[in-house]
């Protein structure tokens, strides 16, 4: 270590302190989904978020469909580090399905209502808003293979499919495909026990997938307390992290069974309520997202709904960083961000008919 | 003095943070290691899932003998709820079903309206 260092590293001792005392006293508050919105519909515990640009919309609209594990601001963390703020800065109309935190009474609610009904009845109110008759379509993890889902069985509705590190295959060799697919817990009296199944359990699992992101976590923050950007990044994303929410024990079961423990997607088994999922049928363009350090949805995970669908416009956009980190690392705005503001603009939704 | 890996010069400070990085680094390495070995032995998860199920019965239980003392004093259940969630969750799937089923056919009657209007012109 030279002088100059030397002199730095002092320097920074003293902001650090600082910083961690105003940490532990709270004085730090993150500004988390700060972009604009509107609520133009709501659904049981779900709503639809409108965002729309300053000057005239582009022929474009996107809906969102998040992970129903986290809540929805993951796409809209913070200004400058916000999927929703980019698009709309681009001047695109995007909605962005809640889906809300679910209670008791939500335990009966199936993967065939998240689906057809939440999903399709978001999908309808934005064409009906937005005077499209298809919207683009993004999901997002388990909320990306619902997109996929959907548009596999109402295609006539998307104009295209972006499946942001959606697991597809679910016999990898993930931790999670491990666990579900050892067949030791029953998951049937689980949810049957606790209707919903408890945001801590799932975050305990979400932790003991990388049970040593903890401490690298401290160490970083340790180091880099002395800056205030850092920080704030950083408690945005673990205010968002410990921010989870429940998942419907129904939607659990079917979701654990059928497709952890039984792959029936790619088997081409899988149904929802008396309708086959054949990803065949899929014929919109897609964009599949992989990101290559996700040790949630493994890349290859993701990847095999590139070679599944009968999309003849199709791309694989192997981004490099984590299941998170692609969606609101530094890397972000140049890589998937751009990405997706250029595909909308290739691909315009056509317009709606008018009732007369 | 030391030296580093490279040979360079290192002072006693630097040297000695330089190793508590490296010792840092190696714990972190082989302590990832065990536990994904660890979370990935059946052995392992046939045990967790069996104290999870046995905690399932034991709530069960409670909840069961619960439900027969909120009876006799004639207090809604955890019973009498699930039903009506049931219930308020098939009345919205109905719902949502009607709308969609609406919105298709106004689609299908604008569609046959715009095929008559050309006809006739």
């Amino acid at each position: 270590m030279n002088q100059q260092e030397l002199s730095s590293e002092l320097w920074k001792q003293p902001k650090r302190f600082h910083n961690a005392w105003k940490l532990m006293m709270g004085e730090i508050q993150p500004e988390l989904a700060k972009t604009p919105f509107e609520e133009i519909a709501t659904w049981g515990k779900a709503r639809l978020l409108k965002y729309s640009p300053k000057d005239k919309a582009k022929d474009s609209p996107i809906l969102m469909i998040p992970s129903i594990i986290n809540k929805y601001y993951v796409l809209d963390l913070r200004p400058g580090q916000s999927y929703v703020e980019y698009l709309v800065n681009q001047g695109q109309t995007v909605y962005l399905l809640d889906w809300g935190t679910p209670g008791p009474q939500d335990r009966y609610l199936t993967l065939e209502d998240h689906v057809l009904r939440f999903i399709g009845a978001a999908v309808r109110t934005a064409c009906k808003d937005s005077g499209k008759a298809k919207v683009h379509l993004m999901g997002y993890c388990v909320g990306g293979t619902f997109a996929i889902l959907y548009a596999a069985l109402r295609p006539q509705k998307v104009a295209s499919l972006i499946a942001l590190t959606a697991p597809v295959n679910f016999h990898d060799e993930g931790l999670l495909s491990c666990w579900a697919s050892s067949g030791h817990l029953d998951i049937q009296k689980l949810a049957d026990q606790m209707g919903s199944i408890p945001a801590d359990f799932l975050q305990s699992s979400f932790t003991m997938l990388m049970p040593m992101a903890s401490p690298q976590k401290y160490r970083t923050l340790a180091e880099k307390l002395w800056d205030e950007d850092f920080l704030d990044k950083f408690l945005s994303l673990e205010t968002w992290l410990n921010d989870n929410i429940s998942f419907p024990g129904a939607t659990y079961v079917e979701y654990i069974k059928q497709l952890y423990e039984n792959n029936e997607l790619i088997k081409g088994t899988f149904s929802i309520g008396k309708e086959v999922v054949n990803l065949a049928s899929i014929t919109m363009p897609v964009i599949t997202v992989t990101a290559s350090q996700d040790h949630i949805v493994p890349p290859a995970s993701a990847a095999l709904l590139h070679e599944t669908v009968a999309s003849k416009d199709k791309q694989l956009l192997a981004l490099k960083g984590g299941h998170i980190g692609i969606t609101v690392g530094s890397r972000a705005k140049e890589g998937l961000y751009a990405h997706t503001a250029q595909w909308l603009e290739k691909h315009p939704c056509p317009d709606q008919r008018k009732v007369s | 003095m030391p030296r580093s890996e490279k040979g360079i010069m290192m002072n006693p400070l630097e040297f000695q943070m330089e190793m508590s990085k490296k010792m840092f680094s190696e714990w972190e390495k082989n302590m990832g290691e065990y536990f994904d070995k660890t979370l990935r032995d059946q052995g392992f998860l046939k045990l967790v899932s069996q104290s999870l199920s046995q905690s399932m019965d034991f709530q069960a239980e409670i909840q069961k003998q619960m439900g027969t003392v909120l009876k006799a004093f004639s207090i809604p259940t955890e019973e009498s709820l699930q039903g009506l969630y049931k219930s308020v969750n098939n009345l919205e799937r109905r719902m949502l079903d009607l709308e969609e089923k609406i919105e298709n056919l106004e689609e299908t009657l604008a569609q046959k309206s715009e095929k008559a209007r050309g006809k006739s012109e």
